[in-house]
């Protein structure tokens, strides 16, 4: 904190500088972060090498992007309300809350 | 047996503790990111890959024990496609935190015993119905984290031990055994082995196989006076928590280390001066992060260097120390201290295995008078200097910013060759979820 010689007159104004990771992250616990692998297509504007931050603590709603886990690996999908889990076999690990795509790579 | 003690107890004072434990934790942690192991036969080797430290409960079935070294279990693995990994500490440091946040928040008051292991202190909740809280502790952590956990309650840490093993290898309790709500508690007992018992070791188990106690209800009911004597007062502590009298309680404060060693196996023997000045160097910054961290500074500061007693060729080892006259906690003058006794002590012609440096004498930092000859000022901006070093290294990882004679190429490293990624720690190891065209 700088100080100076002269008191400021919006001192008394003075709000806490906006931070990521309050606004991003709402559960260290139980949020990872994710980096998309996506072939040709992209779902819902996820592109090749997004960070995607995946909370499970959250319980997905019907049509929320979701991770599951299929035998093999994770992937990404829709989350459909209607069988309360993505696919049978396969088990839901995560919810996506927020997908980072970096303009410059 | 009637036991006169157990009648003075007052119920209203009972204590209640839980032990949350996670299951086959190293092994967890890895399938939290790789659902392929879900089901197959995993270990974890050790340091330098060496021997298993961890398994998979399909590893255990196929007769893999702990500890076992991993040259001699090389042809099982590849028989039964054993999946092997080399330790990722930052990776079970990570999930670790996640684990003990998540109990911090469930829990009045937790304490952290090890990596995996935490105990609560639940008296104040012992009207509530606890297995299912300990049930809802369980769920979430497994939701959130991914970690499997069992969860075991008693009136003593030691009880609350046994019932974590109840949990732990019967299915039936679903993860959670609460031994006080348990009908035959005796019974129960009889199936515990002694050495498996909390505080009771192999030595201890052969004193009570020579009196025929071979299993925790026996030793429940043996005579105090046997045990004061043979198991010394440690025992008889642990024998009085079998009998559901608490005898140690939770440790929130944290007493720093008295004692602090840093050392590693090389890879691959170690022949040159250069090379383990360099390993010296390394494990000298270490412990000047260690000791920082826990605010204390040192007087003592010794260094080792051995063969490989198991090798063929020439063995050799030796040790040597110095007395500060004042402490420190300056990572230049340890780093340089260790140095200059590793000199001392190197000798030509042999091929080492192993090197550390052992830091005694540990004082609080705010315990330290300045030297006589020293000025004042300068350990002020010694301690500035290393404050802002720490800094950057929590910052950007670990060695971000080190001494440069603690060697760029470091060809002694451990050998790690079936390390997972850093999951949770690093940006470039971040675990990829595949977008699929359907």
């Amino acid at each position: 904190m700088l100080t100076s010689g002269f008191p400021s007159p919006a001192e008394d104004f003075r709000e806490k500088e906006l931070d990521l990771d309050t606004l991003l992250v709402k559960n260290p616990s139980s949020t990872f972060f994710l980096r998309a692998s996506a072939e040709k297509e992209n779902l819902a504007g996820i592109h090749e090498g997004d960070i995607l931050i995946v909370d499970r603590s959250v319980y997905p709603d019907a049509g929320d992007l979701v991770v599951y886990c299929t035998g093999r690996e994770l992937e990404i999908g829709y989350f459909s309300d209607s069988s309360k889990e993505v696919l049978p076999e396969h088990t839901l690990w995560g919810t996506i809350t927020w997908i980072i795509h970096c303009s410059r790579p | 047996m009637d036991n006169p003690l157990l009648k003075t107890i007052d119920l209203r004072k009972k204590e209640i503790f839980a032990l949350v434990d996670c299951n086959n934790f190293y092994v967890s942690c890895e399938r939290v990111f790789a659902p392929a192991l879900e089901g197959k036969p995993v270990v974890v080797l050790s340091n330098n890959d060496g021997c298993v430290i961890a398994r998979s409960n399909e590893a255990k079935a196929l007769g893999i024990r702990m500890g076992e070294p991993a040259f001699r279990s090389r042809d099982i693995f590849a028989r039964e496609g054993v999946h092997v990994y080399s330790s990722n500490y930052a990776l079970y440091e990570s999930m670790s935190q996640r684990v003990m946040n998540i109990l911090a928040r469930m829990c009045p008051e937790i304490e952290v015993y090890s990596i995996d292991e935490a105990f609560l202190h639940l008296t104040s909740m012992k009207r509530f119905n606890l297995e299912k809280y300990a049930s809802k502790i369980r769920k979430t952590i497994k939701r959130w984290t991914g970690i499997p956990v069992s969860v075991g309650i008693g009136s003593t840490k030691t009880l609350a031990k046994v019932a974590n093993g109840i949990a732990k290898k019967n299915p039936a309790y679903e993860g959670v055994c609460n031994i006080e709500e348990c009908p035959h508690l005796d019974e129960l007992l009889g199936k515990v082995k002694v050495e498996d018992v909390w505080g009771i070791g192999k030595a201890y188990a052969r004193k009570l196989a020579s009196i025929g106690i071979f299993d925790a209800c026996a030793l429940k009911n043996a005579s105090d006076s046997w045990l004061r004597t043979n198991l010394t007062v440690e025992g008889l502590r642990t024998v009085w928590e079998l009998r559901g009298i608490p005898c140690t309680s939770i440790k929130t404060v944290f007493s720093p280390k008295k004692q602090i060693v840093v050392s590693r196996s090389f890879g691959k023997g170690v022949k040159c001066l250069e090379e383990i000045l360099e390993s010296i160097t390394e494990y000298a910054t270490r412990a000047g992060e260690k000791l920082r961290s826990q605010g204390s500074s040192a007087y003592g500061i010794s260094v080792f260097i051995q063969t490989n007693p198991f090798a063929q060729g020439a063995q050799y080892h030796n040790i040597r120390g110095i007395k500060l006259e004042t402490p420190t906690s300056f990572t230049p003058l340890i780093v340089k201290s260790s140095c200059e006794l590793v000199e001392q002590i190197y000798r030509d012609g042999y091929s080492y295995k192993k090197s550390g440096v052992i830091i005694s004498n540990i004082v609080p930092e705010k315990e330290t008078q300045l030297g006589l000859f020293e000025q004042t000022g300068t350990r002020d901006k010694m301690q500035r200097l290393m404050k802002a070093a720490d800094d950057i290294n929590r910052t950007l990882g670990r060695n971000s910013l080190k001494l440069a004679s603690a060697g760029n190429g470091q060809e002694w490293q451990m050998k790690r060759s079936f390390k997972s990624p850093c999951y949770t720690t690093r940006w470039e190891d971040l675990p990829k979820a595949f977008l699929k065209k359907k």
